[in-house]
């Protein structure tokens, strides 16, 4: 699925962004600093190998 | 409670600050910054850094949301060390009493060196944890320069390339 990175926020161990997507906002966090995503960037997203976080709304 | 010890603080310190109740399900900067219509540009996100060899060396990093810490070079120089990580959720709350979500400069262990990013210096005000991840403080960046043992660093992160 496609997607754009609408907001990318740095913690230092991680990345949070928020990608606009066709099935709507999403929140994906990243390990990846040493390569952050602008906003703006286009994006590809999978579900990791481990399967899906579920996070409280 | 560290909160409380974290606003003694800052009444102390002599800057106008406004406490902002928030959803602690909503703490981490980006689901803040979007729940409260607040700009990333003056989210500013406190980090604690560590030299990997033993003894531990820590410091705290203060940077935009929207800007990547220079930790091999700038914070490595800074703290004079070979190489530095960041310090996990574990040391975190181990050294400065704080929950991951909520750690701020105000009330850190005094000899733990504070390096603010100079770019947060630019905003009108910047919004920085409580301690908590029940409150967030608004004040203006010139708090930095009343913080003891705080150096403000230029070079010490970079925008997140576009």
């Amino acid at each position: 699925m496609r997607g754009t990175v609408s907001r990318a926020a740095y913690l230092g161990s991680r990345m949070e962004y928020s990608i606009a997507s066709e099935i709507g906002e999403l929140f994906v966090t990243s390990p990846a600093v040493d390569a952050p995503l602008a906003p703006g960037s286009p994006v590809a997203l999978t579900l990791a190998t481990h399967g899906i976080t579920l996070i409280r709304p | 409670m560290i909160e409380e010890r974290v606003v003694q603080i800052l009444d102390g310190l002599g800057v106008p600050y406004e406490l902002m109740q928030i959803d602690p399900a909503f703490a981490d900067t980006a689901a803040c910054c979007e729940k409260y219509a607040l700009p990333l540009e003056s989210a500013g996100n406190t980090i604690v850094v560590a030299s990997k060899k033993e003894p531990r060396k820590f410091g705290a990093c203060v940077v935009k949301a929207t800007r990547r810490l220079d930790v091999n070079h700038a914070v490595r120089a800074l703290l004079g060390v070979s190489k530095v990580s960041f310090a996990s959720a574990e040391e975190t709350k181990a050294l400065t009493g704080m929950m991951i979500g909520g750690v701020t400069v105000f009330a850190l262990p005094p000899d733990l060196p504070i390096y603010v990013d100079d770019k947060l210096m630019d905003r009108e005000w910047v919004i920085l944890g409580s301690g908590s991840r029940s409150s967030k403080i608004k004040i203006s960046p010139e708090v930095f320069r009343r913080i003891p043992n705080t150096t403000i660093v230029p070079g010490l992160a970079q925008d997140i390339a576009r």
